[in-house]
């Protein structure tokens, strides 16, 4: 025990050889590629999108000229716009609240039910579908849901419904559903891990002082796998917002954020706009994510 | 004569901003067995690891066997280097033979098939493992694997070992049996062990040397008698072997070689050590084995109130409350004596010369004799 | 104050008392033919009995895998049992869920809960019992006091050191003023001097509260220092449940007699008994030697001709042959242990060529070499029936749990 105080700490360190000045040019060489990536493949790119989002918009074509036009007509004073952001908004929050109910019991029966064959199982079956491109995923649930899907034959051959349901496909459940397919692996597999890193002995202390199971989750473990849950709505809440498919082939028309882009360029070339929106969208989840992270310590899903 | 294998001088050294090892100065001869002792943080883990060239120092050198240690690599320095969590670092898909066979594999000489395989058996016969050979270190118990540990850096028959706790998980009867072992192992072997260690019974038993440190610095040096017997400062008193200790409050009444202090249970009589008595911070000191039960004939006499004792088989302690004392003073006696029943106002006397007085608190100047009451 | 009863000052008269069971003291835990099984098939623990009687400090000892923490587990109620009861002041708990046991647990690793503060951690299980704010604020502020824990209340458990960790993890069971604390080798990962420190912080809380103390260790002389009875245990049984003197001084086996404390074990023929029937003389290859026979459980006369084991314990071997029993041995090693004394390592050598290894421990310094010889008197000869209640074992490896 002594030996561990006060000492550099870091385990690794004395695997590692004395001079310090090789080990720091080793460790900037292993950074150099990832950095060098980073700022070739997503800064670079982000500069031009910001570029082009100053640049002006005549009649599908785009003019090398500076303005802030589509910022001020595409953005800020677009009531498109800023109904499309709430509604985001609204759905990212709503789906977010779906998968934490469907995603925490996931991840509570992976630690606490499974034996390690079992867990990872069925960790396998949850991974399974990320095979498929997300695209195809979609438009699986359209055979499933659809007037004439599987679900609707199964009810109305066992005679339970007369008619097909409406509601099954492009509507607000069937939204539901593709997020909740799509998302509940981000979301049950951070609170798995930080589930994971509660000792069973905490759990027993809390019984040995009288707390009944009950008490026992509301007290300690739900307390203590929070940084999972944060870390898990997180990417859920952000996926969400960011996603174009689920919107675009499962809801029943109505606009998100990301929709909206897509047919600002896909309708009209206009780039400067759709440049603009994709701006303000990043700086939207950017300052929620900023905003989540100072009220809830991430760092302690690594102890 | 001896050899100087590794000589250590003002070796400094901090972490951020925290300075773990102050002016270091240690001598260890060519097969001796060194043990450094101290509290947590005291900096003793990170002196082995200085010497062992897994961390730099800033200042100071390290000189083995007559050559600065700076300029030898980690793999250069011929030194074995057991740590305290040894499941870290054994192979887990290797068998015992093949992980002690690794040590035998790293060092610059060939050795023959043959050769290796003698050397294996004969170290891990000499620490009682020979039976574990083929099996894989999930399958043994953790002192086994501690031992293979050990087999594999001790095969490499290195100039220097050092020794960083390696029993400290162990279970008590196979730490005192493995203690037994680390004796014969080092007389055997003829490589220079320096050892690491918070247990001082440990400490006392295998050590030629004992190094105390405290705070980054060396409180003393010498044989476990010595230290044990005329601790150079009230520290290393303290922390060597049990004792019951006092604050002087700055009263001192010299009378030829004794002193008399004034302390919270009155005026206690000791022979002062090392350095001169001014009435500054002083910290007075007995231990338990010196104290008489029931001997009013002694210097110093005092009335105790038998709170318990405790029955080790070898000897029995007693615990006594004392008027002006908020802790318990303790009395060890051989055997199972019958001093009294719990309750029972003994006299507790004991001589002068069994006594100590330091103003010389410690090597680092900001401990103080309260910090040692409370330690 | 069990403690004082028990190490009063009169052992012997003691001892008698011990040996037939006082009705008046009540049991406050019984465990009656405890078995358990592992799903893997493993046998754990194999139907133990003991109990502890209340205020006492019970101290559960073995070598690693004998079967003291499923023994533990079984009365805390975190595993179920294959077969047996566990009685709580009388009543069978074996099937209450632990959360109904009235019964405290402080771990090795203390398990304090890391999001609360000090004072939260210790007021989680009155909260739990529905105790009135009123009543939980008195009841923390003196578990607060008893501990020394003041002006630590707000500190998080990592802003703690180990010692004082140990302490609220202590404070945090011991508030709830249970009928039974369990502690799993609580000083196990501490310091040597914070370990010798915390002993006797544990022995004045036992003797403030007069609380029954059951603690799990693998350390001996800790159990020494801390118990009023010790359960020693080996491979799924228990080999001796009594009071530190009686396993210390009348061992029921040869394994309780190598485990608590250092023993040197001999292994020969009982030759003869003396007339009043209260000396033996063993025949082993190293020579003969007078015993006592004290110790025996069944009339010596009986034991004639069967091999025996018998111990002397190494202090009670002096250099010189001075006492009844002598051997010549060679010195093999000198430890100087200084405020202790002097162990001396010593062989033996049969007349057969075998070699017994032997310790020997003075309290004053010597320094023998070559050859001495050694003696000791025949009432420090410890003639013990059993090797152990385990059958075949090789006490050697099997006391250092291997």
């Amino acid at each position: 025990m002594s030996s561990k105080t006060a000492d550099d700490g870091s385990g690794v360190s004395r695997y590692l050889p004395g001079d310090r000045s090789v080990s720091i040019t080793e460790v900037t060489a292993l950074t150099m590629p990832t950095v060098g990536w980073f700022l070739l493949f997503l800064m670079v790119p982000l500069l031009v999108v910001l570029y082009y989002s100053f640049l002006t918009y005549q009649s599908f074509s785009v003019v090398n000229e500076i303005s802030t036009f589509a910022w001020v007509n595409g953005v800020f004073t677009s009531s498109v716009v800023h109904s499309a952001f709430v509604r985001t908004l609204g759905v990212a929050i709503v789906v977010t609240a779906i998968t934490l109910l469907f995603g925490y019991p996931i991840g509570y029966y992976l630690r606490f039910h499974t034996g390690q064959i079992g867990g990872t199982i069925l960790l396998l079956f949850l991974v399974i579908p990320f095979w498929t491109a997300e695209l195809i995923r979609t438009f699986g649930w359209l055979p499933i849901l659809g007037q004439n899907g599987a679900v609707n034959g199964v009810l109305m051959g066992l005679g339970i419904t007369s008619g097909p349901l409406e509601w099954l496909l492009y509507s607000r459940f069937s939204q539901a559903v593709g997020y909740l397919q799509n998302y509940v692996v981000f979301m049950a597999a951070p609170i798995y891990i930080s589930l994971s890193q509660i000792d069973d002995d905490l759990l027993d202390a809390s019984e040995t002082l009288r707390g009944d199971p009950i008490d026992t989750f509301r007290n300690v473990t739900w307390p203590l796998s929070k940084p999972g849950v944060a870390i898990g709505c997180m990417f859920t809440f952000v996926l969400t917002i960011g996603n174009f498919t689920v919107p675009t082939f499962l809801s029943g028309g109505s606009s998100t954020v990301s929709s909206l882009i897509y047919n600002r360029y896909s309708q009209g070339l206009n780039y400067p706009s759709a440049a603009a929106l994709s701006i303000t969208l990043l700086v939207v989840i950017f300052l929620f994510v900023f905003v989540l992270f100072r009220y809830v310590d991430i760092t302690e899903i690594a102890n | 004569m001896t050899v100087t294998e590794i000589a250590i001088e003002s070796l400094q050294k901090s972490f951020r901003s925290e300075t773990v090892l102050r002016d270091i100065e240690l001598n260890v001869e060519k097969g001796e067995f060194c043990v450094v002792i101290g509290p947590s943080g005291c900096g003793k883990s990170t002196l082995l690891k200085c010497i062992a060239g897994l961390v730099d120092h800033e200042a100071g050198t390290v000189t083995l066997n007559g050559t600065d240690a700076d300029e030898l690599s980690v793999q250069e320095r011929d030194i074995g280097f057991v740590f305290q969590e040894f499941e870290e670092t054994l192979f887990a898909h290797k068998t015992v033979a093949e992980n002690v066979a690794f040590g035998l594999e790293q060092q610059d000489r060939e050795f023959t098939e043959g050769e290796i395989d003698d050397r294996i058996d004969e170290m891990l016969s000499m620490l009682a493992i020979e039976h574990t050979k083929d099996d894989y270190p999930g399958e043994l118990s953790g002192g086994q694997q501690q031992r293979v540990e050990l087999a594999r850096q001790l095969v490499r028959e290195c100039d220097v070992m050092l020794l960083d706790d390696p029993l400290a998980d162990l279970d008590y009867k196979l730490q005192k049996r493995m203690e037994l072992e680390m004796r014969q192992i080092h007389r055997s072997l003829g490589s220079t062990f320096i050892y690491v260690t918070h247990n001082q019974d440990q400490a006392l038993t295998l050590a030629d040397t004992l190094v105390v440190m405290n705070h980054g610095k060396i409180e003393q040096i010498g044989s476990p008698t010595e230290v044990y017997e005329s601790p150079a400062t009230a520290f290393t008193a303290r922390f060597v072997g049990d004792s019951n200790v006092f604050v002087a409050d700055g009263t001192v009444a010299t009378d030829g070689d004794a002193v008399a202090v004034d302390t919270s249970i009155g005026t206690l009589e000791a022979v002062p050590r090392n350095g001169s008595v001014s009435g500054g911070d002083g910290l007075y000191l007995v231990r338990p084995e010196s104290v008489e039960i029931g001997d009013d004939d002694c210097d110093t006499v005092i009335t105790g109130t038998l709170e318990g004792r405790t029955y080790t088989g070898e000897t029995t302690e007693f615990a006594f409350s004392i008027d002006g004392l908020d802790r318990e003073f303790l009395a060890v006696a051989a055997g199972r004596p019958d001093v009294g029943t719990v309750g029972d106002d003994l006299a507790l006397g004991w001589d002068r010369t069994d006594a100590w007085y330091f103003e010389n608190i410690s090597a680092t100047d900001t401990v103080t004799a309260a910090d040692l009451v409370e330690e | 104050m069990a403690n004082i009863e028990q190490t009063g000052a009169n052992p012997e008269a003691e001892d008698v008392q011990r040996a037939t069971t006082e009705p008046d003291r009540e049991l406050t835990l019984e465990v009656d033919g405890l078995t358990k099984i592992y799903p893997d098939g493993t046998l754990a623990v194999d139907e133990i009995d003991f109990g502890i009687e209340a205020g006492d400090f019970c101290v559960l000892i073995g070598p690693s895998g004998c079967g003291k923490s499923t023994t533990l587990h079984s009365i805390i109620g975190n595993i179920p049992v294959t077969e047996g009861q566990v009685l709580l002041e009388g009543e069978d708990i074996t099937e209450t869920p632990t959360y109904d046991r009235d019964i405290g647990l402080v771990f090795q690793d203390f398990q304090l809960f890391p999001h609360m503060t000090v004072r939260e951690n210790i007021t989680y299980g009155l909260e739990r019992i529905d105790c009135p704010p009123d009543e939980i604020e008195r009841r923390v502020d003196d578990a607060i006091d008893l501990m020394h824990l003041e002006g630590l209340e707000e500190r998080t458990p990592e802003e703690l050191s180990a010692g004082q960790q140990q302490r609220v993890a202590l404070t945090r069971s011991i508030v709830l003023e249970p009928q039974l604390l369990l502690l799993d080798e609580p000083l196990g990962d501490m310091d040597y001097k914070l370990q010798k420190r915390m002993e006797r912080e544990l022995l004045r809380i036992h003797r403030e509260l007069d609380t029954t103390f059951v603690y799990v260790t693998h350390d001996q002389t800790q159990a020494m220092r801390l118990a009023d009875q010790i359960v020693v245990m080996n491979d799924g049984k228990v080999e001796q449940s009594d009071s530190v003197e009686n396993v210390y001084n009348s061992p029921a086996t040869a394994f309780v007699s190598t485990f608590v404390g250092d023993s040197n074990v001999f292994r020969g023929e009982l030759a003869d008994v003396s007339e009043n029937g209260e000396h033996a003389l063993i025949e082993t290859p190293l020579g003969s030697f007078h015993t006592s026979t004290e110790n025996l459980r069944s009339p010596p006369s009986s034991l004639v001709g069967e091999r025996i084991p018998f111990s002397v314990r190494p202090q009670h071997i002096a250099l010189g042959p001075e006492l009844e029993n002598e051997l010549e041995c060679r010195v093999d090693d000198v430890i100087h242990q200084p405020g202790s004394g002097t162990k001396v390592i010593l062989t033996a050598t049969a007349e057969d060529g075998t070699e017994t290894e032997l310790q020997l421990k003075s309290f004053d310094r010597i320094d023998p070499a070559g050859t001495v010889t050694v003696s000791w008197s025949a009432d420090h000869g410890t003639l013990l029936e059993e090797t152990s209640v385990v059958d075949g074992i090789d006490l050697e490896t099997d006391v250092l749990g291997e």
